[in-house]
């Protein structure tokens, strides 16, 4: 038996860590091919060869939720202090590093908005409620914005949780709902944040670098610059067997041929799928799929195979998906300094700062430094992004999207009324993601697979594009369940996976997420 | 005794006037060093080479307020009509033309708001009075929106107050209670500005000069070009004595030795430090305290002696300090008919309009024609100015700051529908003002220094930023008050210095008060 992991995100790292840990595979007997170094896919964090720092992200984790991550990660030694293990090491982390937001909001008049209540009134209320008791099958594919009217998008409580998850008003229905669900817990502590756990360092060398490690030592065959061309299916009876893999390595075509307990686990589509970088003073280009050929491969397996899912649901509609992030390299402690004094929060215990009378909507958020292993003692970096780049800012007179990063520093100070001095020697580095939230695009039950569809012999699918029930999208979580089920599923191992905390269901976050609901 | 003045301000013609008048000192044993010609410091209005007008700021006055102004400006004899004073001369002129606004709010469907309501909820009202209530100790360096809410800052009342005042949100707490107190009388006519008393033409013209030329006929010393660049300062047994000067007289350095009965009055900081001038195509170019060095012996003198201040509470951060003013030399009538007929309101008779929905936050003013002495009949000059200059336009998709004349009128003809052809042959003089709300930064009691500081022999501070109990900055009254103060107590004057009339203890303006805070 060999398994073929197609794409390296978290998914298919996670998925190679379960089946050496819980399915007993030799790491020999697993190859992880990747068309785009380096290995994490989405998780990346970065110093580029000027000296500037790039995350595309920023992730929040939770110790409440999370519960595949934490049971991976409690496997996995930390980097940096091998003998303790990541969920350890974050735990303690974040004992040391409390996040409680004093400045969520920031309005015209850079008041610091007192967000303590969430700005409801009755009908708000009414409307969240019914849309939280809807069932799936009736919300279909609809839209928030089909069930909470225009009063409640000016609210307190959606400024602060559209922008903690990057929800839009037109996404879909049944992922607001499962968030709403999944996150009960978060509401009362909505306004400081004070759910949420940060990694040590960013989350490719908090996460990606030691579970990449880990699976080195295992014998694990990592091949990049390795791009899977197609996966030819053969089809029995009804059922699909994924039967050859042709690949384009650095540019010379083979091909593999797959025997009949060979295992393929194929991450379908991505978030991150055709970012591009800008730099300091230029934007970044503004890729699509034509330029990145990053959803062709789901897109011929699923063309006639409707239990192979929907891709155009979720990557046909840029506008929808895209929104753009930016992270600044400071190399000098100004602005953090005037950050931490207007704030009220030392770097890493703030969260995130949203202005809200930003066109681009925008929010910035300060690390507890250093964020990345090995950055030199006077540099700081912050991340940052706006969820509308194509408006026209309030201090620069163009979009976002078309903006250098010294432009985008230049409208962050205007929110902030800070003289553009605090980033002398700073550089920000802009990024374009046309798909970040695509996978909260309204879609119908069917357009995600299942991990492993029930047609489905050999070929496993992961990533945020996959069916889970009760699990919520835009999360490290959502892909390492995924193939934690996909790989428990094809190696028929009975270990139980952990199940979805069910917070909706305990009275204590019930009663205080009503108590919240009214303050 | 000699005295010398530092900076030709109105604190400086005022303290020269006071020390004649009521000093008994000779005018030629005065001096007044000015670096930058004409006279007058802030209290410009000047034709330019063009033929197009310029003032940076447009002053009103009051008279029920302004007590010291009053005093000197009864004895200053009036330019065009020597037989009456300035004093005389401006009470007539106002008994002529009556301000009493029909139009001080336009907002963005051009409706005059009503604005006889102040607009206020409970909470606003019962905000506004615990700060009224609260004492300057316990103010501290707040700003105001550390005690009013962000409702607060969409009411009539703020929009009025603001732009009246050239008040930001994060603006002293301490000093926006000062104004509360001082000119409570007219809070219950704000929205027609009918306290307000306009000087017959612009300052420079109907103070500076006359008060220049009473000062001349007095034998005063003028001396123009010239840069103090240092002043030696001695301690001797705990007390500060000023015992030379350094002078740059149009690149030459000379020193003045000063004795020990000779006196010194230091302009410290100016609001217009560092203003600049556009044209009609061109922004105003983008200066700073280090282009204009207009802070640097302040700072000097400052650093190791508290008791002389701090100038970098008020000079450091231009963003919070900064906005933008114009004026426009209008050559046919077709844009004050047309503002005439909007507003209902003759020139002269208005006030400030503002435009509510002006990203800017702009406001023009109309005033009674000629503006100037000596200004052609067919030639019309108006001022305005906007708050946030670094913000995109509605109309103009620029920054203020980064516009010519020629669009600023652009933007102004789109707030009020107006056609552009209203200004043609006009002309707009954009001015950049980054210091000019420098002194309503938040601020520390010991920030500004007293007019004469507790242990200086023979030095005083006349300005905007020298502490005075009680009364307010961003006027002409401080000034002179400043310049009375120090120039009685270094005299031992024992004439009495005319009280701050104290509205806020006048029964009958509290119950107006509470009744416009309820209309």
């Amino acid at each position: 038996m060999k398994a073929y992991f197609i794409g390296g995100g978290i998914g298919s790292l996670s998925g190679a860590a379960f089946m050496i840990r819980d399915g007993g595979i030799p790491g020999q007997d697993i190859t992880i091919f990747e068309k785009r170094l380096p290995y994490g896919g989405s998780l990346d964090g970065t110093r580029l060869a000027d000296g500037s720092y790039s995350m595309r992200g920023g992730r929040m984790l939770t110790t409440e939720q999370y519960e595949c991550t934490w049971d991976l990660l409690s496997t996995i030694p930390s980097y940096s202090r091998p003998k303790e293990n990541i969920l350890n090491e974050t735990v303690a982390f974040n004992e040391l590093h409390v996040t409680h937001a004093q400045a969520r909001l920031v309005d015209a008049n850079r008041h610091k908005v007192d967000v303590s209540t969430m700005g409801f009134s009755m009908q708000d209320r009414i409307e969240l409620t019914r849309l939280t008791e809807t069932s799936e099958e009736k919300l279909g594919n609809s839209l928030i914005s089909d069930w909470l009217s225009p009063p409640f998008f000016t609210t307190n409580f959606w400024y602060m949780w559209q922008t903690t998850f990057a929800f839009q008003t037109w996404h879909s229905a049944v992922e607001f709902r499962r968030y709403l669900r999944r996150f009960m817990n978060e509401f009362p502590m909505m306004n400081t944040l004070g759910g949420v756990k940060r990694t040590v360092y960013n989350q490719y060398d908090s996460i990606v670098l030691p579970l990449v490690r880990w699976l080195e030592g295992r014998g694990v065959n990592f091949v990049g610059g390795a791009d899977v061309e197609d996966i030819e299916i053969v089809t029995t009876d009804g059922r699909h067997r994924a039967s050859r893999l042709v690949l384009n390595q650095d540019g010379a075509r083979r091909s593999i041929d797959l025997a009949s307990d060979d295992l393929v686990f194929y991450t379908a589509g991505s978030m991150t799928d055709a970012t591009s970088l800008g730099s300091h003073d230029s934007p970044p280009k503004p890729l699509t799929k034509a330029d990145s050929h990053g959803w062709t491969l789901w897109e011929k397996l699923a063309a006639g195979r409707p239990e192979f899912g929907n891709p155009a649901v979720f990557n046909a509609c840029i506008p929808e998906s895209s929104f753009e992030s930016f992270t600044v390299t400071c190399r000098n402690p100004r602005f953090f300094d005037a950050m931490q004094a207007f704030s009220g929060n030392v770097a890493g215990t703030g969260g995130l700062v949203t202005f809200t009378d930003s066109n681009w909507r925008m929010s910035i958020v300060l690390y507890t430094q250093p964020y990345f292993p090995n950055q030199p003692d006077d540099i700081q970096i912050f991340w940052g992004y706006g969820l509308f780049p194509d408006r026209v800012g309030n201090f620069v007179p163009r979009p976002m999207s078309e903006c250098s990063g010294a432009e985008i520093l230049k409208e962050l100070c205007g929110h902030l009324r800070f003289p553009l001095s605090v980033f002398a020697d700073a550089s920000c580095v802009p990024c374009w993601m046309p798909y970040i939230m695509s996978m909260f695009m309204p879609r119908s039950y069917g357009d995600r697979p299942l991990p492993v569809p029930l047609t489905s012999q050999n070929l496993a699918f992961i990533g945020q594009y996959v069916e889970l029930p009760e699990d919520a999208v835009f999360t490290i979580e959502y892909s390492v369940r995924a193939a934690m089920h996909a790989v428990y599923q094809l190696l028929k191992i009975d270990r139980a996976i952990p199940p979805v905390t069910p917070y909706d269901k305990s009275l204590k976050v019930l009663l205080q997420s009503v108590v919240k609901s009214f303050a | 005794m000699k005295a010398y003045f530092i900076g030709s301000g109105i604190g400086a013609l005022a303290g020269a006037a006071f020390l004649i008048r009521d000093g008994g000192v000779a005018g030629r044993d005065i001096t007044i060093y000015e670096k930058r010609l004409p006279y007058g410091g802030s209290l410009d209005g000047a034709r330019l080479p063009d033929g197009s007008y310029s003032l940076r700021g447009g002053r009103m006055l009051t008279t029920d307020h302004y007590e010291c102004t009053w005093d000197l400006l009864s004895t200053i004899p009036n330019a065009g009509d020597p037989g009456r004073t300035v004093r005389d001369e401006t009470l007539a002129f106002n008994e002529a033309h009556v301000a009493h606004s029909q139009a001080r709010l336009v907002d963005r469907n051009r409706h005059k708001v009503d604005v006889s309501t102040m607009g206020f909820t409970m909470q606003d009202r019962l905000e506004l009075v615990r700060l009224t209530e609260a004492s300057e100790d316990k103010l501290g360096n707040s700003r105001i929106t550390d005690w009013l809410s962000p409702p607060f800052f969409t009411t009539n009342f703020w929009f009025m107050w603001q732009t009246t005042f050239a008040f930001q949100p994060w603006h002293s707490a301490v000093e926006f209670k000062r104004y509360l107190h001082r000119f409570m009388n007219e809070f219950p006519r704000i929205e027609t500005l009918a306290g307000v008393k306009r000087t017959v033409f612009n300052q420079y013209d109907a103070i500076v000069v006359p008060l220049v030329k009473w000062l001349e006929g007095h034998d005063v010393n003028f001396a123009g070009g010239v840069d103090v660049t240092d002043i030696e300062i001695a301690t001797e047994a705990g007390k500060h004595v000023v015992k030379r000067l350094t002078l740059d007289r149009n690149g030459k350095p000379e020193t003045v030795v000063i004795a020990t009965d000779d006196l010194v009055f230091l302009q410290n900081g100016s609001m217009t430090d560092a203003t600049s001038l556009g044209t009609q195509d061109a922004p105003p170019p983008r200066l700073t305290k280090q282009d204009s060095q207009g802070w640097t012996l302040w700072e000097k003198i400052a650093r190791g002696r508290p008791e002389f201040g701090n100038p970098a509470a008020f000079n450091s951060s231009i963003p919070e300090s900064c906005w933008e003013s114009f004026t426009v030399t209008c050559r046919n009538p077709r844009f004050f008919d047309a503002m005439e007929a909007f507003t209902g309101n003759v020139a002269g008779t208005g006030g400030l309009v503002t435009f509510t929905e002006s990203n800017w936050l702009m406001s023009v003013v109309l005033y009674h024609q000629p503006h100037f002495a000596g200004q052609p009949a067919d030639v019309q000059v108006f001022w305005g100015y906007a708050l946030h200059p670094d913000r995109i336009g509605n109309f103009v998709p620029k920054a203020m700051a980064d516009c010519g004349g020629a669009d600023i009128l652009k933007e102004l003809c789109g707030h009020l529908n107006f056609d552009l052809s209203v200004f043609d042959n006009a002309t707009c003089v954009p001015c950049r003002l980054p210091y000019i709300t420098s002194m309503f930064m938040p601020r520390n009691t010991s920030d500004r220094p007293l007019p004469v500081p507790a242990n200086s022999k023979n030095l005083a501070f006349v300005s905007q930023f020298v502490e005075i109990p009680d009364d307010v900055v961003f006027t002409v009254e401080y000034s002179v008050r400043a310049a009375q103060m120090a120039v009685y107590q270094l005299l031992g004057i024992t004439r009495a210095i005319p009280p701050i009339t104290r509205h806020d203890k006048s029964f009958r303006v509290l119950i107006e008060t509470v009744e416009k805070a309820f209309a």
